[in-house]
């Protein structure tokens, strides 16, 4: 499948430009049309001949600039065979209430399936990925890399609680795996996490990073519901508890997790099996290929040859048409 | 295609021959009466010739003008120059011993084994730029502790934070053969021509002894390498291991030796932090990766055209219909 893309798509007023010489054309052609009248008459036509084809022609020279328009926002296409890929720092939440079993075969768990649906598809041949840890605070433990193997491995060792500081803090996060990426390169930082929030500042991470040319998209874990924490013990499987004695009920903080995603001007998607694959291929993969496109890295096939081939057709055709018809 | 010596060339020429349906076009159009019948048309003869009557065709030659420039963008004029040449690099995996007989202090500086060979290793990772780089450290087992990867920094971060095995604890042993087939694997899965492994070990393999065939030997790792075009460069640090009598016996690199030749290899002693560093060094100087020309770029100059011939089509339109308007 080939992709359709714009590379000067930011030059889109060209077309209101485009547009308003439609507009003066046709002011012009009335302009005329009343001059015309007004010296020869009522008798115009009989006189110099009836215009005919007007609207056509007019139709087809509007069309050709249009036409044009598109031309000039440098359309081309690339395909599945384009060996450029997505540069994806994956930061994968670790605190305990990703322990929490609202999904199967728990939260974490639900984010290991994903990364292992995703390494196994022929889309990670190409992709370029990183791996940040984070509870209280983050980490890069693998960084950027074609080996997806070695990353899902080192991701399915990863067990709730395992890492640094209690506590839950996505802006950390973002920030490791921000330095870890190229800038500029339509890279991505993926969240897997249920949205917990301590500090409450991932949102301004995400703007942050979304500023620096890296979206930052969010794969939400758990239901809103929520769920107990079950953490093993030497007794056995007990619930996690808070400083009261409670048990803790751990929730999907949806809202926090969407905030996060547009602050970093990406999407929100629930973690499943299939989480990443979609996400990759509708989001991370053309974004990667367009801002390869425009760095020189991949040569994408020219299309703007097709709506100037277009342009040109129009206007031979609305030059053969007679203008006047005695 | 058609090719410029200045590097300008056409790269769909073909488009070129639209040009014949303008020809047929101007043809029809010439054929066709545009004027309005006159009686005595001699007379009109004696007027005063105007600049505006001299300019009277020019929307045509305007319209004309535009026309061949949306032609000339059709056939995508580029330019097409050469890239600066590229260093494709290398994969290079570190296979770092951190056995407890690493932690012997015989190599001068009063530094261990492990901490002068994994700072060395960092100076020497630091000065890869075109390569991709990776780290396993090995005992009685091979930890991947970083995947070949190109941010060098990080790699540097992963072989500070290494850690040596508890002494005599249940991983304390030398896996020489696990580690390279470990590293073997992750050089295959990266999928470049260059694949060099670096080993640094002070020991013998101790682990995949006779019989023990789970296990993977230095020999059988040699055989991997060899198949997959991995060459493996070995580095035995220390003078010798100490013995629980409080003898120091020579190691037995053998095996090493062995799997460096067979993988077309190099193999080094290095006695004291010196002799390492140099032996870094050398392995750094052996380990240029080429440098190739890279291509070339292809320039469009199509925007260029087509943005001419929308300007005189605009300045052929306003001029029909305004200074040089002509009736009917």
């Amino acid at each position: 499948m080939i992709a359709l893309l714009f590379l000067d798509g930011g030059q889109w007023p060209v077309l209101l430009l485009l547009a308003a010489m439609v507009a003066c054309a046709l002011v012009l052609q009335r302009r005329h049309a009343r001059a015309r009248r007004a010296m020869l008459g009522v008798r115009a036509d009989a006189v110099a001949g009836a215009p005919v084809w007007l609207r056509t022609r007019a139709v087809c020279g509007a069309l050709a600039l249009l036409a044009c328009g598109v031309a000039w926002l440098r359309p081309v296409g690339v395909g599945d065979e384009a060996s450029d890929g997505a540069d994806v720092a994956l930061c994968i939440d670790v605190s305990w209430s990703m322990a929490a079993r609202d999904q199967q075969p728990s939260r974490l768990g639900a984010v290991q399936r994903a990364i292992d649906a995703f390494v196994a598809s022929p889309q990670a041949s190409h992709t370029r990925l990183a791996l940040c840890l984070f509870a209280g605070d983050a980490v890069l433990r693998v960084p950027l890399t074609h080996d997806a193997a070695a990353l899902a491995f080192l991701a399915n060792d990863l067990v709730p609680g395992a890492h640094g500081l209690g506590g839950t803090d996505p802006a950390a996060a973002i920030a490791v795996a921000q330095r870890a990426l190229p800038a500029g390169r339509g890279a991505a930082i993926v969240v897997c996490s249920d949205g917990e929030d301590f500090p409450g500042n991932g949102p301004a991470a995400a703007a942050a990073a979304q500023a620096a040319g890296i979206a930052v998209h969010v794969l939400a874990c758990g239901d809103e519901a929520g769920s107990k924490i079950p953490v093993a013990t030497a007794a056995g499987e007990v619930f996690l508890v808070d400083g009261d004695g409670k048990e803790i009920v751990s929730r999907c903080e949806r809202d926090h997790l969407a905030a996060i995603a547009r602050a970093g001007g990406g999407r929100v998607v629930v973690a499943d099996e299939r989480a990443l694959l979609d996400l990759h291929a509708s989001t991370l993969l053309p974004a990667a290929r367009a801002a390869a496109v425009r760095d020189g890295r991949l040569q994408p096939v020219a299309l703007q040859h097709w709506p100037l081939c277009v342009a040109w057709l129009l206007w031979m055709l609305s030059a053969w048409l007679p203008e006047r018809r005695r | 295609m058609i090719a410029s010596e200045a590097g300008f060339t056409l790269a769909a020429a073909p488009y070129l021959w639209l040009g014949a349906l303008a020809v047929v076009v101007w043809f029809v159009r010439r054929g066709r009466s545009r004027g309005i019948e006159f009686a005595a048309p001699a007379s009109l003869a004696s007027l005063p010739v105007t600049w505006r009557a001299r300019c009277a065709a020019l929307p045509q030659w305007l319209t004309a003008l535009a026309m061949l420039s949306l032609l000339l963008a059709l056939a995508q004029p580029v330019q097409v120059r050469p890239l600066p040449p590229t260093t494709p690099g290398s994969d290079l995996m570190l296979c770092l011993d951190s056995s407890s007989s690493m932690a012997a202090e015989d190599l001068g500086l009063g530094t261990t084994r492990f901490d002068l060979a994994r700072r060395l290793a960092a100076q020497f990772v630091g000065g890869r730029h075109h390569d991709r780089l990776g780290v396993v450290a090995f005992a009685r087992y091979s930890d991947l502790r970083c995947p070949l990867t190109g941010d060098r920094d990080t790699v540097v971060r992963i072989l500070e934070a290494a850690a040596m095995v508890e002494p005599e604890g249940k991983e304390d042993a030398t896996a020489i053969g696990a580690a390279v087939g470990t590293a073997a694997q992750a050089l295959v899965r990266g999928g470049r021509k260059g694949r060099v492994v670096v080993l640094v070990t002070d020991g013998e393999e101790n682990v995949a002894l006779p019989g023990a065939e789970a296990e993977i030997a230095p020999l059988h790792a040699a055989q991997l390498c060899r198949q997959e075009g991995i060459r493996v460069h070995a580095i035995v640090v220390g003078a010798g291991n100490r013995k629980a009598d409080g003898r120091t016996v020579p190691i037995d690199t053998t095996a090493v030796q062995q799997l460096t030749r067979a993988t077309g290899g190099r193999f080094y002693t290095a006695t004291d932090a010196q002799a390492l560093a140099s032996v870094y060094a050398a392995i750094d100087a052996m380990e240029q990766s080429p440098v190739v020309p890279a291509g070339m770029v292809a320039v469009g100059w199509w925007k260029p055209a087509l943005a001419v011939g929308l300007l005189l089509l605009a300045a052929a339109r306003l001029l029909a219909a305004t200074w040089l308007r002509r009736m009917p």
